[in-house]
C-alpha cells in the first residue's frame, strides 16, 4: 500500500503551547482520511506544516513520497490544498478565480471548464465570487484545488459554515473523488458525525497529539453498537444477559447489552427470554457516533445519545 | 525559470482585474494635471517650461510618489490578506520567493507607468493652462526629455521607499499598518526637509533629485535605487522564510 502522507515525529511549539507535539500520519494514498479533532486540537497547525506554511521545530513530512524540505516544489506538485475558508478574489468571476491558477500552474484553459464541471459551476462561472453563496464558494476553492489532477488533495475544515444540503454536496464531492480520479483526500474536521460519513481512515487528534489512525470500522469496533431491549422486567433480563456472557446493565425500562452481537445472537437472545415469560415491549441496535467515540477516547467521558 | 515568472506575473496582473487599481493608475496623474493646469491658467505660475516639469515633479516626489507606493502595496497585498489568499499562493509548486517577487515586479512596473503618466499629465497641463491665458505663453520648447528623464531619475531614488512599503504590506495582515508608516514618513519628511540629513531620509530620496547640488542628485538616485533593490532581496528572502499563520 503506498503513503500519500508520511510525517514522523512531528513537532511545533508557539513559545511554550505545544500545538502539534509528535505526530506521525500514514495517510494511505487513494483514500479519504478524516483527520479529526476538536477546535485548537492541532488540525490546522498540522496542515501548514503538511504544507510548508509554517516550519516544523522537529520532525519530517513526506508527501507522495518526496520529502518536502529536501524538495519542496517537488513535493508540492501533485497537492491542491484549500487552508480554511479562503474568500477567494471577490473582485473576479469564478472562472477568472480558476485562470489566475492556470496562470500559475501553467495549466490549459479546458483544464477549467474540466475542475468547474466536477464541482457544478458551470453556470455560474461567469458571475462575480463575491455574489457567489458560502457553499459556491467552497466548491469553486475544491475547484482551484483540484486543477493540474493532483494526486493528494488537503481540506481543512471544507464543511464549515455550510447548510445542510451545501454539506451533503461537499460529501458527495469528496466521496467520489477517489474513484473517479484516483486522488487522495485528506480532510479536517470537528464535525465528527460528517465525517464518519464522509471518511474510510482517520486520525483523531487531541491536543497535538493523536489518540487514533488507522481504517474507521477498527475505531468504530473499538465501540460496538448498544442492543437495547425495553421491558419492565429488567432485573430478569439482566440476570439471563450475565448467564450468557453478556455485559449487559439496566436503565430507565430498559437492558442494555453493550457487546458486538450479530442479527443470530440478538434472535436467539430474545428467545430466551421469552421462553422465561418476560414481555419484552421493543428492542432496537443503538449504533455508536464517532462523537461517543472520541469523547471516549480523549476524555474518558461515555456519552449517550 | 522564465515560463514560471511569467504565469505568476500574469497570475498578478489578473487578480488586479476590477480592483482599485484602475482608479489609483489614474487618479494620481488626474490630479497633478488639474494642479498644473490652475496653477499656469492663475498666471502666477512658472513662466518656463522647465520650471513648470520641475514644480510638477517636486509635488509628485514629495507627496504623490509616496502616497502612491503606500496605496499600491497596500491594495497588492491587501489582495491576499483580504481573501485569506497567502495559504494558497505559498502553498503553491514555486518557491515562495518567486510568488512574492511577482508582486514586486508588478507594484515596480505599475508605479513606472504611474511616473510615466504623471510626467504626461505635467506637460499637458501646461498646454491646457495656457489656453486659459490668452496672450501669454511658458518659454522655451516642450521638456519631454527633462520631464522623462526626472521622472526616471526619480523613480529610482524612489524604489528605497516602495520597497520598505513593500514589506510592510506584505508582512502586516491589517491594512492600516501600511497607510500609517507611510503618512509617518511623509510626515516626518516634510520635517527633515530642511535638515542636512535629511538628504538620506528615503521618504526624500526622490524629492532630492532636485537638488542644487548634481553631485547629492547623483548620490540619492544610487541610494535610493541600490537600496531599494537591496531591500526588497532582503525583504523577499525574509518574508519567504517566515511562518505563515
Amino acid at each position: 500500500m503506498s503513503i500519500a502522507i508520511q510525517t514522523d515525529g512531528l513537532k511545533r511549539t508557539y513559545g511554550s503551547f505545544r500545538a502539534v507535539d509528535g505526530v506521525d500520519l500514514h495517510v494511505p494514498a487513494g483514500s479519504v482520511f478524516g483527520f479529526l479533532g476538536p477546535n485548537g486540537a492541532g488540525k490546522t497547525t498540522t496542515i501548514r506544516l503538511l504544507l510548508g506554511l509554517i516550519r516544523a521545530d522537529h520532525g519530517r513530512v513526506e508527501l507522495n513520497g518526496i520529502d518536502l524540505t529536501q524538495a519542496r516544489s517537488a513535493a508540492l506538485s501533485g497537492v491542491g490544498a484549500i487552508v480554511e475558508s479562503p474568500s477567494l478574489y471577490p473582485n473576479l468571476t469564478g472562472r477568472e478565480v480558476l485562470r489566475v491558477t492556470a496562470h500559475l500552474l501553467r495549466l490549459k484553459a479546458t483544464e477549467i471548464d474540466r475542475v468547474l464541471s466536477i464541482v457544478d459551476l458551470i453556470d455560474a462561472a461567469n458571475r462575480r465570487v463575491r455574489d457567489y453563496s458560502l457553499g459556491m464558494r467552497q466548491r469553486l476553492a475544491i475547484a482551484r484545488a483540484l486543477m493540474g489532477r493532483p494526486k493528494l488533495l488537503i481540506l481543512d475544515e471544507p464543511t464549515n459554515g455550510l447548510d445542510p444540503a451545501g454539506i451533503a454536496d461537499m460529501r458527495r464531492l469528496i466521496r467520489g473523488l477517489p474513484t473517479a480520479s484516483g486522488t487522495t483526500v485528506f480532510v479536517s474536521s470537528h464535525q465528527l458525525a460528517e465525517m464518519q460519513q464522509m471518511t474510510d481512515h482517520c486520525a483523531l487528534i487531541k491536543s497535538g497529539r493523536l489518540v487514533f489512525q488507522g481504517r474507521l470500522e477498527a475505531l468504530m469496533a473499538q465501540a460496538p453498537a448498544e442492543f437495547l431491549i425495553e421491558t419492565e422486567a429488567g432485573d430478569e433480563v439482566l440476570r439471563i444477559a450475565r448467564k450468557a456472557g453478556l455485559n449487559a446493565e439496566v436503565g430507565a425500562g430498559e437492558v442494555i447489552i453493550r457487546q458486538a452481537m450479530d442479527r443470530r445472537a440478538r434472535a436467539s437472545f430474545l428467545r430466551e427470554i421469552w421462553s422465561e415469560g418476560h414481555a419484552v415491549s421493543g428492542a432496537h441496535l443503538r449504533e455508536t457516533r464517532l462523537e461517543d467515540l472520541f469523547l471516549k477516547l480523549t476524555t474518558g467521558t461515555e456519552v449517550s445519545s | 525559470m522564465i515560463a514560471m515568472m511569467t504565469g505568476l506575473v500574469r497570475a498578478e496582473l489578473l487578480k488586479l482585474k476590477r480592483s482599485l487599481i484602475v482608479l489609483l493608475i489614474l487618479s494620481i496623474p488626474l490630479m497633478v494635471f488639474l494642479l498644473g493646469v490652475m496653477v499656469v491658467a492663475s498666471g502666477n505660475g512658472p513662466a518656463e517650461w522647465p520650471m513648470l516639469a520641475m514644480s510638477g515633479a517636486a509635488i509628485w516626489s514629495f507627496f504623490l510618489l509616496p502616497m502612491t507606493a503606500t496605496a499600491l502595496t497596500a491594495l497588492v497585498a491587501q489582495l491576499e490578506h483580504g481573501s485569506r489568499g497567502w495559504s494558497y499562493a505559498l502553498a503553491l509548486p514555486h518557491p515562495k520567493w518567486a510568488v512574492l517577487t511577482a508582486k514586486a515586479v508588478i507594484v515596480v512596473a505599475v508605479m513606472a507607468m504611474i511616473s510615466l503618466l504623471v510626467g504626461a499629465a505635467n506637460i499637458a497641463s501646461g498646454i491646457v493652462g495656457e489656453w486659459f491665458l490668452p496672450g501669454k505663453v511658458l518659454q522655451g520648447d516642450l521638456p519631454l526629455g527633462l520631464m522623462v528623464a526626472l521622472m526616471a531619475k526619480m523613480g529610482l531614488a524612489g524604489l528605497l521607499v516602495v520597497a520598505i512599503q513593500f514589506v510592510i504590506a506584505i508582512r502586516y495582515e491589517s491594512f492600516a499598518v501600511p497607510v500609517v508608516f507611510g503618512i509617518a514618513g511623509t510626515f516626518v519628511a516634510v520635517v527633515a526637509t530642511g535638515a542636512k540629513q535629511g538628504l538620506y531620509f528615503p521618504w526624500l530620496m526622490a524629492t532630492n533629485i532636485l537638488n542644487s547640488d548634481p553631485q547629492a542628485a547623483t548620490q540619492v538616485m544610487l541610494m535610493g535605487s541600490i537600496g531599494g533593490l537591496a531591500l526588497f532581496i532582503v525583504g523577499i528572502a525574509w518574508l519567504s522564510r517566515r511562518d505563515w499563520q
